[in-house]
């Protein structure tokens, strides 16, 4: 390989030939052998030092191979060498000018990624939490949701008091005293000195309050906070939640109370659930049902289902057209109007949907429960 | 009520398997709820509805399925007159008060020596035994029998027993006892019903009978009992003295008042055939003679009510097959009467369901109607959720816990709050409602902590409850938003202790969403509160709550391993703040300036004091002072700290000139140094 520093003693080139050849570049041709060689050599490390060292040492302006090459051999060269010689020398500059630049640009790109790669983290890591673990009680979300489906039916919320008076809870709900149906709500009673008063059994004194205070057509839900004097175990609590629905007004009737509630069932349990009516009793409705939608772990297939035990039907909610007694009982006009009531435990509900199968969980306050819940 | 399939079918047939007569049973409100029993013999047990004691038999069952199955009812073999009920009985019967019993009937009969001690033939003491009913001897067993087959309680007595050769129907004396059946003496109430002899009361009227006018194996002469009582007065009874017998159950739902003579025979009849015994004589006394109410049924009313009227032969058909005489009107109406074992039955709604019930709610339309009434939005569920939704995020989760609390727990956490007792609590621990929210959420913290959960964020959205009489209520009830908290918040990259700070940044997040002119954290002096970690929540001249370390000697107690947080607001005091008004207005187009300043204060001073000079110099453009670090420690004495605060000023219309920023910061630093800060 041509150094520079051998220049002085190889032949100059007009020394060996009369005329200078046709194709100037291989008058330089050992010198652009030589460029190539050092660019690949320069590759292999691919840093900005070197690539900078091999601009110095082909373009610098001291020391550079073209600036020697230029003192060395076109100055001296006869007049008739020079244009050819002058041609190649240009031809060798540009080369190595581009060749500079694009190893200064690979180094400094594998420079940055270099770096880049050294800033890397393990993505997998958790991100800060912040706050993340926080979830709402699944009784508030059977509850809202709900009331989101009636609300969208034009139901109004309403609350109602938790302590109540026996009148609201019981006489005005046309359950007298010593009816049986006193029996099957076991009652906590205030006291003693807050007489005839009540932890409501369930949300329904809401209608009679609603009636009184609004004339129809009116339709609200009432979800809230009820009490019986039940020993807790995994299907009983002395407190539990409920949600009451009325609607009031001229022409309604058992259709309009089975049209609703079915959208209900749809709407909450999906799109494809099934539901039907059976007889029951309330003391407040006339004509009551019971709805009961199809088992949807079994499709109502029964056999040795768990989740219904093998009749196909879960029960879902209490619901009748409200008893002529309980709109004079409100001051309102009962041959006029007519509407439907609907009540239904939040806690079934939520067991249903979620699979809970112990009622005491909801309030036990585990975390390990509740974080379940985040939606 | 259980029945037996086999025992049912004495009285009726049907066409289809066991499972579709449930379920035929079901659809008509006579819900099944399982099986029992053996393949051959299935037991089905039904779930009554507390307005259908009629079908608390296999009689009434058979009825209702021959009503709905449309086939014929064959009644029970052997209900022959063994003699006239108008025959002397030599026991003469008096009813004191008409309105309590309607009817008794006694049959006295005379039994053979060693007829009283027989069993019952195998086929009726298995029945019976399906009942859940262990036989004991021949006539109790026999009246037992009735009751399962028709519904009507009997009592038998030993009528040698009976002092005085009379029976009266009265309230009980002041003083008077029974020991009854069940062997326990009890102290009778004057709101008893008893049955009487001349001396004593031999039965407690409908609920059970006396022990010392029992039959016994010995007996050789009975008196059977037969009788109509007021569903109150039994109810009332068998509450009082804490008595649960089939009879009574039958009786205070209401028994068919015209059935009590039918089943005296019927039981009369079995003792001739079964214990050979002889009549001796018989009553019927009849106090009140019970009278079909006549209701007035409308096709319209029908149609109003169920948004169908079935045709009209249809409605007669049902109501008939139901055993209801009707007649029908001009107008598509009828005057309906109810058979005697159908009380539940008043009004024309209570025919309307008859009609459904058999007609089958599935046979109804289905609409979803229309609405043209008011909609309106319940604010205090707005602020319930939106509190949610930030608590949530916060890492908060929701818990719910129960109403109830001990008297001590309020005392300590909500003094002065006059709580509201219940009568008949389940514990005596927990008699009370809770007053605070604070109780409870220290259990819940609690059961986490003793899961080893090494850290828990909760709320609790709930009411308290005290004596206060408002809005026409004795007393008030009102919803609180509690938060408590402990251990470790953050990731693996900036972990540390729960503190005051992360309770207050938490609340301050709550409250930013609502207009709460003059918010301010007031040092608390609450019982439960930790002496300098806590704060009162002071806005619009109101408490809105308490916030702050639990006591450290309360947490010892208690047994916390961690320092517990906890606050407690007032969500009422919110929701009369009301939300913020959103206003928008634009942001300056000029920079803003800004200096940090670093001074080392006295203890003493507190941030809130700065912050109130610095906001009174009321320098053109101030935008507030924001803490940046706090330093403690390290070259700086006790009892003091230093602060960082960046200050930023910013006009609206132009740039700040550097010298008037320069003078407003000389200014501040004055004002700090007045404070008794130091600059470093
Ligand atoms: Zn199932």
């Amino acid at each position: 390989m041509p150094s520079t520093a051998d220049a002085g003693n190889i032949p100059l080139p007009w020394q060996t030939a009369a005329q200078p050849p046709e194709n100037s570049e291989a008058l330089l041709a050992d010198y652009f052998q030589h460029l190539n060689e050092d660019a690949a050599q320069c590759r292999q490390q691919t840093t900005e030092a070197a690539a900078q060292a091999f601009r110095n040492r082909w373009l610098g302006r001291r020391q550079g191979i073209l600036q020697q090459l230029n003192e060395t051999l076109l100055k001296p060269a006869p007049p008739d060498w020079k244009k050819p010689l002058g041609q190649a020398l240009n031809r060798l500059r540009s080369e190595a000018a581009a060749l500079a630049t694009t190893l200064e640009t690979e180094a400094r790109q594998a420079a940055a990624a270099t770096r880049l790669a050294s800033e890397a983290l393990d993505i997998t890591l958790p991100g800060s939490p912040g706050a993340g673990r926080g979830a709402i009680h699944p009784l508030t979300l059977v509850m809202e949701e709900i009331v989101a489906v009636f609300a969208g039916l034009g139901y109004s919320r309403v609350e109602g008091p938790e302590m109540e008076s026996a009148y609201y809870n019981f006489e005005a709900l046309n359950i007298p005293t010593e009816h049986p149906a006193r029996d099957e709500q076991d009652t906590i009673y205030l006291g003693p000195d807050l007489p005839d008063m009540l932890l409501r059994t369930h949300t329904s004194p809401g209608q009679i309050r609603v009636m009184e205070r609004q004339p129809p057509p009116l339709r609200v839900v009432v979800p809230g906070r009820v009490y019986r004097r039940d020993t807790p175990d995994a299907s009983h609590s002395p407190m539990f939640h409920q949600v009451e629905g009325l609607a009031v007004d001229e022409g309604l009737s058992l259709a309009d109370l089975k049209g609703t509630l079915e959208h209900f069932a749809r709407a909450f349990f999906g799109s494809a659930t099934l539901s039907r009516f059976r007889p029951s009793f309330f003391p407040f409705t006339e004509p009551s049902a019971e709805m009961d939608i199809q088992c949807f772990a079994c499709d109502g297939a029964g056999g040795v289902c768990r989740t219904c035990k093998s009749s196909g039907w879960i029960e879902i909610l209490g619901c009748g057209m409200v008893h002529p007694q309980l709109y004079r009982f409100a001051g309102q006009d009962a041959e006029r109007w007519s509407g439907f009531a609907f009540g239904m435990g939040v806690e079934r509900i939520a067991m249903i949907r979620y699979g809970i199968d112990d009622l005491q969980r909801f309030f036990s306050g585990d975390l390990r429960f509740l974080e379940q819940f985040r939606d | 009520m259980l029945i037996s399939l086999e025992w049912l079918k004495e009285f009726v047939d049907w066409p289809e398997t066991p499972a579709a007569l449930a379920e035929r049973l079901t659809g008509a409100g006579l819900t099944a709820a399982g099986w029992s029993g053996s393949a051959q013999e299935p037991v089905l047990e039904l779930e009554l509805t507390s307005n259908r004691p009629d079908c608390l038999s296999h009689w009434g069952v058979a009825r209702e399925v021959a009503a709905l199955a449309r086939t014929a009812l064959k009644p029970p073999a052997g209900a022959g007159q063994a003699g006239q009920p108008t025959d002397p009985a030599g026991i003469t019967v008096t009813i004191e008060s008409a309105e309590t019993c309607a009817r008794y009937c006694l049959r006295v009969l005379d039994l053979p020596s060693g007829a009283a001690a027989r069993a019952l033939p195998e086929i009726m003491r298995a029945r019976l035994l399906a009942m859940g009913q262990a036989p004991i001897h021949l006539l109790p067993d026999l009246s037992n029998y009735t009751l399962f087959e028709i519904g009507q309680p009997t009592h038998v007595f030993d009528a040698d027993t009976l002092r005085g050769n009379q029976l009266h129907v009265r309230w009980a004396r002041p003083g008077e006892t029974l020991i009854t059946l069940d062997e326990v003496e009890r102290q009778l109430n004057p709101g008893d019903l008893v049955i009487a002899d001349a001396e004593r009361p031999v039965a407690l009227a409908g609920v059970i009978g006396g022990l010392e006018t029992a039959i016994t194996p010995a007996t050789r002469k009975i008196a059977i009992e037969s009788a109509w009582f007021e569903p109150q007065v039994v109810r009332r009874s068998a509450r009082r003295h804490g008595i649960r017998t089939e009879a009574g159950y039958r009786f205070e739902r209401g028994a068919d008042p015209q059935a009590a003579a039918w089943a005296a025979d019927l039981l009369v009849s079995r003792a001739v055939a079964l214990a050979g015994a002889h009549w001796a004589g018989g009553t019927d006394c009849i106090a009140r003679e019970w009278q079909a109410p006549t209701i007035r049924l409308r096709a319209e009313f029908l149609r109003r009510l169920l948004g169908l009227a079935p045709p009209s032969d249809a409605v007669e058909n049902i109501l008939q097959r139901l055993g209801f005489q009707l007649e029908a009107q001009a107008g598509a109406s009828w005057m309906v009467q109810p058979p005697s074992w159908r009380a539940d039955v008043k009004i024309e709604a209570d025919l309307a369901e008859e009609v459904a019930r058999l007609w089958g709610y599935e046979h109804f339309p289905s609409r979803l109607p229309a609405f043209q009434g008011v909609v309106t939005e319940s604010e205090p569920a707005r602020l319930a959720s939106k509190t949610r939704e930030k608590l949530r995020g916060r890492g908060y989760s929701e818990a719910i816990s129960l109403s109830f609390a001990g008297a001590a727990e309020g005392e300590r956490y909500a003094p002065g709050r006059k709580p509201v007792k219940m009568m008949n609590p389940l514990s005596e621990e927990e008699a009370w409602l809770r007053t605070t929210l604070l109780p409870s959420m220290l259990r819940l913290l609690l059961v986490n902590q003793n899961r080893d959960l090494t850290s828990a964020r909760l709320f609790e959205i709930g009411k308290i409850y005290w004596r206060e009489a408002k809005a026409g209520f004795p007393a008030t009830e009102a919803w609180r938003l509690s938060l408590g908290s402990f251990g470790e918040v953050g990731g693996w990259n900036d972990r540390r202790e729960y503190g005051f700070y992360e309770l207050k940044g938490d609340i301050e997040l709550l409250l930013a969403g609502f207009d709460l002119p003059g918010l301010e954290w007031r040092p608390a002096s609450a019982g439960w509160c930790h002496p300098g970690r806590a704060a009162e929540i002071w806005a619009n001249q109101a408490q809105l709550g308490t916030a702050g370390q639990l006591h450290p000697e309360l947490a010892e107690e208690l047994k916390f391993r961690r320092p517990p947080f906890l606050a407690e607001l007032d969500l009422q005091q919110l929701l009369i703040a009301g939300g913020n008004q959103l206003r928008f207005s634009p942001p300056s187009r000029f920079p803003a300036a800004w200096r940090d300043f670093s001074f080392l204060f006295d203890d003493r001073v507190s941030w809130q004091s700065i912050q109130t000079a610095l906001n009174g110099l009321r320098q053109p453009g101030w935008q507030g002072a924001s803490l940046l670090e706090l330093f403690r420690g390290g070259g700086i004495p006790a009892g003091q700290r230093s602060l960082l605060l960046r200050a930023s000023w910013q006009l609206p219309d132009r740039t700040l000139r550097e010298d008037e920023v320069q003078r407003a910061a000389d200014e501040l630093r004055a004002t700090l140094a007045g404070l008794g800060g130091q600059q470093r």
